[in-house]
């Protein structure tokens, strides 16, 4: 397909223009569920585009199509043409905004055990035995398993000569269990919806897909008759699957400088950080070091160059506390003058690029899961988020979670149901007093993450240790 | 495209073998799209899309693969008689269903709209034009949906619209702005300029200095737009049959009678609203009305042909996530233009933002108020206030301390284009509530 692509982009890409690029995008998809030991209707899809862009000295046009013939590239690039010439000194994209190089590369996910390598009926006996271990009580009412896979090809030209293939498998396991009396119901989930990486079948080794069901089963046993959990202020420890979606609601959209630079208002929100905040604003306890990092191995936006073309390379978004770099890609750096990173990213062949969360972590601490534990004498651990929602500038915002236990005098005691917590950004994250270390590290994500006009949902990668704050508002009920 | 996709059915379907069947479903758009920030253009561009879903069905199971398509017939055909020699060949290995979905019906809906739309000049003209001293944001979609089904059993379904929407907000600084929109199938210059100067008129006593409230119970004005949010996380699950048997829909303390909403409340899936298709992707015939909520009581969920089958009760031709699409609560008797009058004191909410449950089974709702949100005084708009969260139990909101909903109501149509445009609509009354609780 590359080679057909070459020749097209060569013979359709108007004359005469700045620039041009060409995103090809080929995504085949395939779910697999079991629920309450019954299959469902096996489902796949294909879907296969391109985005083309045209970019002159002061405008911007972009067309996606998904008839890959030569007839239906064109069309795209005359729409795109179109589009550029409307804008012509209009437009708050020009040229100069894109990264501009000629070099060829190659990133492919490694795969230990390929999907399609088992066949279908062997991965649905799996989904069934491990779907029959979650029944353990009469109170189970409903229980599922599934597999989700995704195999990516994406190849990206540009008139400069860059061209950039890279070719990503996921896959994003799920194990789900409700119990219920009468109208008394409880979930847990095997970290929700967040065990999802870069990789084959051997990712459900990574996240204990075979030995996890059981456990989850027992708990949501055991919250049917917790008490709820206590309405105060206390110490509040965050398992690594609570933590994920706090940096991904107060640290990761924040950061994004589309949302800085006012792009997003009218839809995904604002951000209450200020283009003259980086480099200056203490936006958390010395102990916190966020990076942007493609480089960890597998998780979710691994990759050598994103979406625009730009080189993806670590970067400490916070450095022992202190703000020192954006979420913002190429465009974003040249229209803010702010330091940024390669997360200029689309969701599919469909959607224009846009800064995007990719790979927002925090680095592990020094503390042990125990030492966090016996240093709080009035505490909470809560683990698996499942509910979410923050300002649209980011400040206030809410959790809930599926399991909870208290901490007493440096103890783990009485398991408690409906928690939940609330805060402000900064003040939150200028709380933490102790970070987890390597142990306690944990690569997840999330491929639903919704942003942009048009809309777009994308996956974004987060890992994250276990972390301590001090004097949290939490509640139950 | 309908002779298109009614021809590439037909000559797909002769492919078919043995006691085999076949469903095709189209989803297709050709759609503008353009991106505004400070009233400048910031992403112009153009969508062409089409995606076909082929479902190969025998006795015992049904398979399915969706693809995209060039809009080509000879080629398109070639590719989806490829797809249905794939899924024949893996077809084996697929389990049985208990809960197989065969909709041998033969019936042919067609709904079609040929209208002109506006030129994108006119009507991005008609809006930044108006917005030159002003920070607008917003987004500018415009273009022709269509929807198709087929079956083997001779059933053609089609359903094609174009439309324009014109979505912004007006800022004055961070996250002080009004929120607005503009939608149809024809352009109307004088209406616009009616809703850009009642906007306009909102926007100037958003710039006052704005009112920072404590904590606490406040008597509330919900817009439709603000109801629009409630609705919409209710959609998760709370409508839903396999949700409420599987003991997680937030409607469960209702539909067993140990929780109440008022008796204003009466809400039904409304198909005749006319915004999204009769029929569903897998062919089902949706019928005009599906009452789900009558004076307060649950009456009925909406069923899939699944979820029928699998709990042995009458479907209503839900899809499958079985969310609404066509939602309407009945209207009220408080006179909309009465509103801050009838409010008295209290808060005015224009939108609401980022709902989520704080606990599913008691529907205890959180959110953030946003966009023109003000504190009314003696009946009148006083200030524009500072973002509050709630914290509050749709059981309380909606029952106990609902006061009244407005009889005027607004067709709100979905600007969600996630994957692509869709095709859903709330028609929905304003609320008067009591004793609403915010918490941060």
């Amino acid at each position: 397909m590359h080679d057909e692509l070459k020749k097209i982009f060569k013979d359709t890409v108007p004359s005469g223009i700045e620039y041009a690029s060409i995103r090809y995008v080929d995504e085949r998809s395939e779910v697999l569920t079991v629920e309450k030991e019954i299959p469902r209707p096996v489902g796949k899809e294909t879907d296969r585009g391109v985005m083309v862009v045209v970019a002159g000295k002061t405008s911007y046009g972009y067309a996606a199509t998904s008839a890959l013939t030569k007839e239906g590239i064109k069309q795209a690039f005359d729409e795109a043409l179109r589009w550029c010439k409307i804008t012509e000194n209009k437009s708050v994209q020009g040229v100069a905004q894109f990264p501009r190089h000629n070099r060829k590369a190659h990133y492919k996910t490694q795969v230990q055990k390929p999907w399609e390598n088992a066949s279908t009926s062997s991965k649905f006996e799996l989904l069934v035995s491990e779907c029959k271990k979650l029944k353990v009580d009469p109170r189970i009412v409903y229980y599922m398993t599934s597999l989700w896979s995704t195999v990516s090809e994406n190849f990206f030209m540009t008139t400069d000569g860059a061209e950039i293939a890279q070719n990503f498998s996921f896959l994003v396991p799920q194990l789900s269990v409700t119990a219920n009396e009468g109208t008394n119901t409880q979930t847990r989930t095997q970290s929700g919806h967040n065990m999802v990486r870069q990789g084959g079948m051997e990712v459900l080794d990574y996240f204990n897909f075979f030995s996890g069901g059981p456990q989850i089963a027992k708990e949501a046993l055991d919250l049917l008759t917790a008490p709820p959990c206590p309405t105060d202020v206390r110490d509040l420890l965050l398992a690594p699957d609570q933590m994920y979606i706090q940096i991904h609601e107060s640290i990761g959209h924040p950061l994004e400088m589309d949302r800085i630079l006012g792009d997003e208002r009218n839809y995904a929100g604002t951000s209450f950080v200020q283009i003259q905040d980086f480099g200056k604003l203490i936006y958390g306890s010395p102990l916190m070091n966020v990076t942007y990092d493609p480089t960890i191995e597998n998780e979710l936006n691994s990759f050598l160059y994103d979406d625009d073309g730009l080189e993806a390379k670590k970067v400490y978004l916070v450095k022992n506390g202190k703000l020192e770099a954006s979420l913002g890609g190429y465009t974003s750096q040249a229209r803010s003058g702010v330091p940024g990173v390669a997360n200029s990213r689309a969701c599919s062949w469909n959607r224009p690029t846009m800064d995007r969360i990719t790979n927002v972590n925090l680095e592990p601490g020094t503390s042990t899961f125990e030492e966090m534990v016996a240093q709080t004498e009035k505490g909470v651990y809560m683990k698996t988020n499942n509910s979410w929602s923050i300002d649209d500038s980011r400040n206030k915002f809410q959790f809930g979670c599926e399991w909870a236990q208290l901490i007493e005098n440096g103890k783990l005691t009485q398991v408690v149901k409906n928690p939940g917590y609330r805060g402000v950004t900064v003040p939150f994250w200028n709380s933490m007093k102790a970070v987890g270390n390597q142990d306690t590290f944990e690569v997840l994500g999330t491929p639903f993450c919704g942003k942009g006009q048009p809309n777009q949902v994308i996956r974004v990668g987060h890992a994250s240790p276990a972390a301590l704050f001090s004097n949290i508002e939490v509640f139950g009920n | 495209m309908k002779s298109f996709f009614y021809d590439i059915a037909d000559k797909l379907f002769k492919n078919l073998q043995g006691d085999e069947w076949g469903e095709l479903y189209l989803s297709s758009e050709n759609t503008d799209f353009v991106r505004i920030n400070q009233s400048q253009i910031r992403q112009p561009g153009h969508v062409t899309q089409h995606f076909l879903t082929l479902r190969l069905g025998n006795d015992q199971k049904k398979i399915s693969s969706t693809f995209t398509i060039a809009g080509n017939l000879a080629e398109d055909l070639k590719k989806a008689v490829h797809e249905l020699s794939t899924l024949r060949h893996e077809m084996p290995q697929a389990p049985n269903d208990p809960y197989l979905v065969k909709i041998a019906q033969s019936t042919q809906i067609e709904t079609e709209s040929k209208n002109e739309l506006p030129s994108h000049e006119q009507a991005l003209d008609a809006l930044l034009s108006r917005a030159k001293k002003i920070d607008l944001v917003g987004l500018y979609t415009s273009g022709d949906l269509y929807r198709g089904f087929a079956s083997s059993f001779g059933q053609r379904n089609w359903f094609s619209t174009r439309s324009f929407q014109l979505d912004w907000s007006l800022f004055h600084r961070a996250d002080n702005a009004l929120k607005s929109s503009f939608m149809g199938d024809r352009w109307e210059e004088q209406k616009f300029d009616h809703k850009w100067q009642h906007d306009i008129e909102q926007f100037q006593i958003l710039g006052k200095t704005r009112k920072s409230l404590a904590p606490g119970n406040y008597r509330v004005y919900l817009s439709p737009s603000a109801m629009d949010e409630i609705v919409k996380l209710l959609s998760w699950n709370a409508f839903s049959l396999k949700a409420l048997r599987n003991k997680s829909s937030s409607f469960l303390k209702l539909s067993a009678d140990e929780e109440h909403m008022s008796t204003d409340l009466t809400v039904l899936e409304n198909i005749s609203l006319g915004i999204s298709p009769t029929f569903n992707s897998h062919g089902d015939l949706k019928p005009s009305r599906v009452p789900l909520i009558e004076k307060g009581q649950y009456t009925n969920s909406l069923i899939s042909s699944r979820s029928s089958k699998e709990f042995d009760i009458e479907g209503n031709a839900a899809e499958d996530h079985e969310q609404p699409t066509s939602l309407e609560l009945a209207a009220g008797k408080l006179d909309q233009h009465k509103a801050t009058q009838e409010l008295h004191t209290g808060i005015f909410v224009n939108n609401l933002w980022y709902m989520n449950y704080s606990d599913r089974m008691s529907c205890r709702t959180t959110g953030m108020t946003r966009f023109a949100t003000f504190w009314v005084e003696n009946g009148k708009i006083s200030h524009p206030i500072q973002v509050l969260r709630f914290d509050e139990s749709l059981f309380r909101a909606l029952g106990s301390n609902l006061e009244s909903l407005t009889s005027e109501r607004e067709m709100i149509l979905s600007s969600d284009t996630y994957g692509e445009r869709k095709t859903t609509c709330a028609l929905l009354p304003g609320a008067l509530i009591n004793n609403f609780n915010f918490c941060q």
